[in-house]
């Protein structure tokens, strides 16, 4: 959204007061810039998507010219509003049980609660917490029987590949990404997903020999 | 209704304002009292966003940079002239009862003698 921002001289006749620290460096603004986006991060995407790159554009020209990193009040207090923020779009508790547990909400809650289910469905980090209390108890369970007798390697090997099926989409963004589509098709099943959770473009195939039959070569 | 949250509303009566501008104006607006970090400034707009007292007016691109604008909405201006009553109200039986201190004299104390 906000390209001339992320980096590299500040742009604009007059210049704005705090812009010194994009003048600095580009490395030193890249700088400042990753340390908004980290705070950043305590709200949800949804509201990142919107507005992230417009609070980092106003971090970056409120900046104190040459400081390198976004200051600990203020990055607390980023914090603080993001995480205000999930808690008021948080829905009752029972709403909540019954998604984790049967991943489809009701009609009403789709449009009273949609923020969280939003959220719910762009983001893994959210879905693991009911991920780990379903699967984790059967990896538990996996172990338990392994330990009681049969084929230990078997169960362990089993655990530890129920527990990789769900941490996995957290830390691989691609599985991610193809988790949280198939989050939204539960969640929201008449609504395309959005861009944010596209399926990365592939690269363009470099070079590739005609293809010159079976047994050309 | 905080004083922060006021001033925003103050400054975007004006009219629509993008961010770095609202914190410059709600600096001037206070005298330079009130200086609104990235951090306080979106949380006071992301709370009233959420309340309806100021919409989002999209996104321009000002000065080589993209900008999202803000905007008040009629509750956001009928919330701001509600605080600024209430303000003058306070200020005005605030300056009753300096009012009545000063005819009792510079050290009077009300009630009892100095």
């Amino acid at each position: 959204m906000t390209g001339p921002a992320r980096s590299g001289p500040a742009g604009g006749p007059g210049g704005s007061p705090g812009e010194g620290c994009s003048r600095a460096s580009s490395s030193g603004a890249t700088r400042y810039e990753r340390s908004v986006r980290w705070w950043l991060n305590a709200y949800p995407r949804r509201w990142r998507v919107t507005y992230g790159d417009d609070l980092v554009a106003t971090a970056l020209e409120l900046a104190v010219p040459g400081r390198r990193r976004f200051g600990v009040r203020e990055g607390l207090a980023l914090a603080r509003a993001g995480w205000a923020l999930r808690r008021r779009e948080r829905p009752p508790w029972r709403v909540r049980v019954r998604v984790v547990l049967l991943g489809a909400p009701g009609v009403e809650d789709r449009v009273v609660h949609r923020a969280w289910l939003v959220d719910r469905a762009l983001s893994p980090w959210l879905r693991l917490p009911g991920h780990l209390a379903f699967f984790g108890s059967i990896a538990l369970l996996n172990v338990h029987a392994g330990l009681r007798g049969g084929s230990f390697v078997f169960h362990v090997v089993a655990a530890a590949v129920t527990l990789l099926a769900v941490v996995g989409p957290c830390v691989v963004p691609t599985w991610g990404r193809r988790a949280s589509r198939a989050a939204w098709r539960a969640l929201f099943p008449d609504e395309p997903p959005p861009p944010t959770i596209a399926p990365s473009p592939r690269p363009a195939p470099a070079h590739r020999p005609r293809d010159r039959g079976f047994g050309a070569r | 209704m905080t004083s922060q949250a006021y001033l925003l509303l103050l400054a975007l009566a004006d009219g629509r304002q993008h961010g770095y501008g609202l914190a410059a104006r709600v600096r001037e607006l206070s005298d330079g009292d009130v200086r609104l970090g990235a951090g306080t400034l979106y949380g006071n707009l992301e709370r009233l966003l959420g309340a309806g007292l100021i919409a989002d007016d999209g996104e321009e691109v000002a000065d080589g940079r993209a900008r999202r604008y803000y905007r008040l909405t009629d509750d956001g201006l009928r919330a701001a002239r509600a605080e600024t009553l209430r303000l003058a109200e306070l200020a005005a039986r605030g300056s009753r009862a300096l009012g009545a201190r000063d005819l009792l004299g510079a050290e009077g104390v009300v009630g009892g003698a100095a």
